[in-house]
C-alpha cells in the first residue's frame, strides 16, 4: 500500500547540510496499524511530512498504492491528500467555526461533493466513534480527547488508501489517549483502515501490529506485534532503553 | 540598556506594524489639517454663503470627515497595540513592573505620534496651500484678497493631533490596565467571535429599525410639520440613531449566520470561509459598519454637491427674462436709453424692453414664526403685517403677455414654476391692504397664484410677496402713494450676439452704483417692521461690491442678470463644492485603506486556518475562493448598504422638501445614480487589489 524508498532528506542552514533522514525503507501493508517511534530529532516527523508531501525530499521514492508522489503537481497533490491520505494531528486542526459535525465533512466539502451521501457518511462515522452526541457542538466546547476521536473521523471521511497520523495522543491524558487509540482499532476493524501513526507513546504504540524504530534519520529496527500487548510493550520499552543510550525517559 | 533602546531595538524587527499604524495616523492628520486650513482661510469664509443649508450641510460633514478619521486612528491604534501585546506580555512575563511598561510604551508612542502629527500637519498645509492658490486662480478675486493659511486652521490641526493623543494613550492604558497575562501573550492571536444568539428575527428587526428610522426621520417631521403645524425640533435626529443600530444588527446577522436553508449545497459550499469569518466576527462587523458610515458620509457629500450644482444652473436656465433688476422711486434710474447705448458698446441688442409698476402698499398676513411649548405652531394674525408689491392686473398682461383676469376686491400671487407651498407662508393670507400714506384701506380676498419667475424674489413671501389687484383698485391705492413707494421693475431679453457677459458685468455696476441707500438693504427687510420693532435686526445697511457681481450678498434688490448667472455660478458654488468633494474624498481614501487594511488582517489571521485546510487536500484554487468569500464581505456588503440606503434617504429627502420629486429633481436623481455606480466601481478596483495583496500574504510568504 505504501512504500517508503531508499529516502533522503537534508536541511540546508548556512553552510552547514543537516542529513534528517538517511536511505530510510519501509512498507505498510493495507489494513495495517503502524507505528514510528524513536527520540526527538531522529526524523519520524518530517519522515512523516515528506509522506504527506507537505515537504519534498532529495532522494528516493514515495509510493501509494503504486502511484509515486514525487512525480505529482501542486494539484495532483491536493487531490492525493484529499482523497488518499486521512490526517490525524497533535493539535487537532479543527476549524474553530465549524461544529463537530461540519468538521467531519470538511475533506468532502473541499471537493464540493453532493451534500447527501456526506453528510450520511459523517452521521456514521460519528456514530462508530461515540461522538454522536456532540455533533452540534463547536471544538471549543468539548474536550481534548473528543477533539481527536473527531480528527479521527475527519480523516476517514474519503475512507483514503492511508491514515497519517502525527503524535495523535500527544496532547491527551491517558484515558483520552486510549479512546483515540480505540478508534484507530475500530477503524482498522470496521473499515479496513491503514494506519501509520508518529508516536512518543509506548501505551499507544503497544496497540500497533508492527514499531517502526528510527534513530539519527534512519530505521534502527522494526518490532512486530504477535499478538500479546503486554509482551509487545516490553519489547518496545527495552529497544527504545537501548536506543537512547540506556536512558528510559519516555513517557510511557 | 534602557526599555526605551529595547522597544527602539525591536522596532528595527517590526517595521511593517509601525508603518501600517504610522501611515494610518500620518494620513488622518494630513486629511484632517488640509481640510480645516482650507476651510477656515478668511478667502474661502469669505466665499461661502451666509446662514442657510449649505453652511450647515458642510460642517455636517466635514463633522463626519474628522469622526471617519478618529474611527481609522481608533482602529488602526487597536492593530497595533495587538500586535504590541506579545511583547509586552513578555516583558510582564519576566517580571518587568506594568509601571515601568506603561511609561515607556507611552513615550514611545508619544514621540512618533508627535512626530507624525507634526509632520502630518506641515503636509496638510502644503497641500491645502496648493489646493488654495489653485482655488484663487479658479474664483479670480476682484477685491485683490488672496489665499492664506489661517492661524486658526494650524490651531484647530494641533487640536485634532491634541485629541487624538489623548485617545491613542487612553487605549494604551486601557491596554495596559489588564491583569491577565495570559490574555496579554494570546492578544495577538485572540479570536473575536460573535456570541449574541442571532437569529431571522434578529434580522428582521435590524431591517425594522433601520426602516423606521429612516422613515421616521424625515417622514415624521414633514407630516407634523405640514398636518399638524407643529415642530418637533431636534427630536427627529434620535430616529437616526435606530438606523445605526439596524445596520449593525444587518452586519452581525451577515458575519453570524448562515443557514443551510434551501440550498444546502450552497451552504456546504461556503462551509469554511464562513465558520473562518465567524470567529473574527466583532471586528469584521466594526470594520464593516465604519465602512458603510464613512461611504454614506463621501455619498452625501457628493449628492448635495450635485443637487446644489444642478439646482443652481437649472435656476438661471428657467428664468423669464435675461435681465431682470429693480428701483424704488428714490433711485436714479438708469434709462432706457442709457442702457441701449452701453449694449451698442458691447455689441449686444436688446429685445423686448420692458418696465413694470409696482406699488408698495402695507399688506395684512399671518406671521408663524414660533412654536408654543407643546411644539405647536403659533400663528398670529396681523393687521399689518409687511410692505408688499402690487402690480395692476392690466400692467401685468402688458409686461408678462399672460393674460390675468381679477375681479374688485380680489388679488392674485404670483410665484414662479417649481416653487412649493410651505406652511410658514401661504398666498391666502393676505385679506387687507393699505396706502401707508394716504391711509385708505381696502379688504381683499385671493383669488389664485399666477406664474412669472421673474416677479418672484428670494422665496416669495412676506415683504418680497408680489400680488396682482384689479385695475381699479390699484388706481385707487395709488392715490397719494409717495413716489419712494413706487417700484419700477425693469425687464429684458439680450440677443445671442456680441459680449453679453461684459454687458452684464457693466450694467451690474452701473446698477449697483445707481441704486439709493433705501435699496442697501438685506432680503428680509421691511421698513414696516423696522418702524413697529424696537430690536429690529435687518436695519444693517448692504455693502454692494459692483466689481464682484455680488451673487452670494443676502440683498434685497439683487438683480437677476442670467449671463453673470450662468458664468459665475460654479464660482458661486465653487469653494461649497470644492470643499464637499474634498470631504467625500477623505471619507472614500479613509473607507478604501480601512477596507485594505482589514483584507489584509483577515489574510495574516486566516493563513494558518488555510494551511491547515491545505493539510486536508484542498488545492489553490479552493484557498483563493475561501480567501475571496472573506475579502468580499469587507467590501460587498457595507457597499451596497452605504449606496442604497443613501441614495434611498437622500431621494427622500428630496422628496420630503416639497411632498413630491419636481422634474428638475430627476436630473439629480440621475447624477446621483451614476455616483453610486462610480462608487461601487472604486469599491471594486479596491477589493480587487486587496485580494490580490491578501492573496500575497496566504501564497507567498
Amino acid at each position: 500500500m505504501l512504500k517508503v524508498n531508499h529516502l533522503f532528506k537534508s536541511y540546508q542552514t548556512g553552510k552547514i547540510t543537516y542529513e534528517v533522514l538517511k536511505d530510510v525503507c519501509f512498507e505498510v501493508e493495507k489494513g495495517e496499524f503502524v507505528a514510528v517511534m524513536g527520540a526527538s530529532g531522529s526524523g519520524k516527523t518530517t519522515m512523516l511530512n515528506c509522506i504527506s508531501c507537505f515537504h519534498s525530499y532529495d532522494k528516493g521514492e514515495i509510493t501509494l498504492n503504486g502511484c509515486n508522489l514525487s512525480k505529482l503537481d501542486e494539484t495532483e497533490i491536493a487531490k492525493v491528500r484529499n482523497e488518499q491520505l486521512g490526517f490525524v494531528f497533535q493539535d487537532f486542526m479543527l476549524l474553530d467555526g465549524l461544529t463537530v459535525f461540519e468538521n467531519v465533512c470538511v475533506p468532502k466539502v473541499i471537493r464540493n461533493e453532493d451534500y447527501q451521501p456526506m453528510e450520511q457518511k459523517a452521521a456514521t462515522l460519528l456514530k462508530m466513534f461515540g461522538i454522536d452526541h456532540i455533533a452540534d457542538k463547536y471544538p471549543a466546547e468539548i474536550s481534548g480527547g473528543q477533539k481527536q476521536r473527531v480528527a479521527v473521523a475527519r480523516s476517514l471521511m474519503n475512507d483514503p488508501l492511508v491514515i497519517l497520523a502525527d503524535e495523535p495522543t500527544g496532547n491527551l491524558d491517558s484515558r483520552s489517549s486510549e479512546a483515540v487509540i480505540q478508534a484507530f482499532i475500530e477503524a482498522k476493524k470496521k473499515l479496513g483502515a491503514t494506519i501509520l501513526m508518529v508516536t512518543h507513546d509506548t501505551f499507544s504504540a503497544s496497540y500497533c501490529d508492527r514499531v517502526i524504530m528510527m534513530k539519527d534519520g534512519a530505521v534502527d529496527c522494526e518490532l512486530i506485534n504477535k499478538g500479546d500487548r503486554k509482551a509487545f510493550l516490553e519489547d518496545i520499552l527495552i529497544v527504545l532503553k537501548k536506543l537512547n543510550g540506556g536512558d528510559d525517559n519516555d513517557n510511557a | 540598556m534602557t526599555m526605551l533602546n529595547l522597544f527602539t531595538k525591536l522596532k528595527k524587527y517590526n517595521k511593517g506594524n509601525y508603518r501600517q499604524f504610522s501611515f494610518c495616523y500620518a494620513l488622518s492628520v494630513i486629511l484632517v489639517s488640509t481640510l480645516t486650513l482650507f476651510m477656515l482661510s478668511p478667502f474661502v469664509q469669505s466665499r461661502l454663503p451666509i446662514g442657510g443649508d449649505s453652511r450647515k450641510m458642510l460642517y455636517m460633514v466635514y463633522a463626519v470627515a474628522v469622526l471617519g478619521c478618529v474611527l481609522f486612528i481608533i482602529y488602526a491604534t487597536g492593530l497595533f497595540l495587538r500586535f504590541k501585546s506579545r511583547e509586552v506580555g513578555i516583558f510582564m512575563a519576566l517580571g518587568t513592573p506594568k509601571r515601568v511598561l506603561a511609561k515607556t510604551l507611552t513615550k514611545e508612542i508619544v514621540l512618533l505620534i508627535l512626530k507624525l502629527g507634526i509632520a502630518g500637519i506641515i503636509i496638510g498645509g502644503v497641500i491645502a496651500f496648493v489646493f488654495g492658490k489653485v482655488y484663487e486662480g479658479f474664483v479670480q478675486s476682484a477685491t485683490g484678497d488672496s489665499f492664506s493659511l489661517p492661524l486658526t486652521g494650524f490651531i484647530g490641526s494641533f487640536l485634532f493631533v491634541t485629541i487624538t493623543v489623548c485617545i491613542v494613550m487612553g487605549m494604551a492604558v486601557r491596554f495596559l490596565k489588564r491583569a491577565n497575562l495570559i490574555e496579554i501573550l494570546n492578544e495577538e492571536r485572540r479570536t473575536e467571535p460573535i456570541k449574541k444568539n442571532v437569529d431571522t428575527k434578529y434580522l428582521v428587526w435590524g431591517i425594522i429599525l433601520i426602516a423606521v428610522g429612516l422613515l421616521g426621520g424625515l417622514i415624521i417631521p414633514y407630516i407634523v410639520s405640514t398636518m399638524l403645524k407643529r415642530s418637533l425640533s431636534g427630536f427627529p435626529y434620535i430616529f437616526y440613531v435606530l438606523v445605526f443600530i439596524g445596520l449593525y444588527r444587518v452586519m452581525v446577522y451577515s458575519i453570524a449566520v448562515h443557514k443551510k436553508g434551501r440550498h444546502p449545497q450552497k451552504y456546504y459550499k461556503n462551509l469554511i470561509s464562513f465558520g473562518m469569518m465567524k470567529f473574527q466576527g466583532i471586528s469584521v462587523v466594526r470594520n464593516m459598519l465604519i465602512v458603510t458610515l464613512l461611504i454614506a458620509g463621501s455619498l452625501f457629500a457628493i449628492f448635495f454637491s450635485a443637487t446644489n450644482l444642478i439646482q443652481g444652473l437649472g435656476s438661471a436656465a428657467s428664468e423669464a427674462n435675461d435681465i431682470s433688476y429693480r428701483y424704488l422711486g428714490d433711485a436714479e434710474k438708469l434709462t432706457q436709453e442709457q442702457v441701449e447705448k452701453l449694449a451698442e458698446d458691447y455689441q449686444v441688442g436688446i429685445d423686448n424692453y420692458r418696465e413694470a409698476e409696482f406699488l408698495r402698499l402695507l399688506g395684512s398676513g399671518v406671521s408663524r414664526e414660533n412654536y408654543d411649548k407643546s411644539g405647536k405652531l403659533i400663528e398670529e394674525y396681523r393687521k399689518q403685517d409687511y410692505i408688499k408689491n402690487f402690480i395692476s392686473a392690466d400692467e401685468f398682461e402688458r409686461v408678462t403677455g399672460i393674460a390675468v383676469n381679477v375681479q374688485p376686491g380680489m388679488y392674485q400671487y404670483i410665484s414662479r414654476e417649481g416653487n412649493n407651498e410651505n406652511y410658514w407662508f401661504l398666498p391666502d393670507d393676505l385679506d387687507l391692504v393699505q396706502n401707508p400714506d394716504s391711509g385708505l384701506q381696502k379688504p381683499l380676498s385671493y383669488a389664485g397664484t399666477v406664474e412669472y419667475s421673474s416677479f418672484f424674489y428670494h422665496y416669495g413671501q412676506d415683504g418680497n410677496a408680489n400680488y396682482i389687484l384689479n385695475d381699479e383698485d390699484y388706481a385707487e391705492l395709488e392715490k397719494g402713494l409717495s413716489d419712494e413707494m413706487h417700484m419700477t421693475h425693469i425687464l429684458f431679453d439680450l440677443s445671442d450676439t456680441g459680449d453679453t457677459y461684459g454687458f452684464s458685468k457693466d450694467l451690474y455696476a452701473r446698477y449697483c452704483n445707481s441704486v439709493s441707500d433705501s435699496m442697501k438693504k438685506m432680503s428680509a427687510y421691511d421698513e414696516y417692521r423696522e418702524a413697529t420693532d424696537s430690536e429690529y435686526s435687518y436695519s444693517e445697511l448692504v455693502e454692494i461690491e459692483p466689481e464682484r457681481l455680488g451673487m452670494e450678498i443676502d440683498w434685497k434688490y439683487a438683480p437677476v442678470f442670467v449671463p453673470i448667472q450662468e458664468k459665475s455660478f460654479v464660482q458661486s458654488y465653487a469653494t461649497l463644492l470644492l470643499i464637499f468633494i474634498f470631504v467625500a474624498i477623505v471619507c472614500l481614501v479613509s473607507a478604501g485603506v480601512i477596507g485594505y487594511t482589514r483584507s489584509i488582517t483577515v489574510a495574516i489571521k486566516s493563513k494558518s486556518v488555510l494551511m491547515d485546510v491545505k493539510k486536508l487536500g484542498a488545492d489553490r484554487t479552493y484557498l483563493n475562493r475561501v480567501l475571496k468569500e472573506q475579502v468580499k464581505k469587507v467590501y460587498v456588503l457595507p457597499t451596497i448598504v452605504a449606496v442604497v440606503l443613501m441614495f434611498v434617504y437622500y431621494t427622500l429627502t428630496l422628496w420630503q422638501n416639497d411632498g413630491t420629486i419636481t422634474l428638475n429633481e430627476y436630473p439629480m436623481i440621475a447624477v446621483n445614480v451614476l455616483t453610486c455606480l462610480a462608487v461601487c466601481i472604486y469599491q471594486y478596483v479596491l477589493y480587487r487589489y486587496s485580494l490580490k495583496k491578501a492573496g500575497k500574504v496566504i501564497f507567498e510568504f
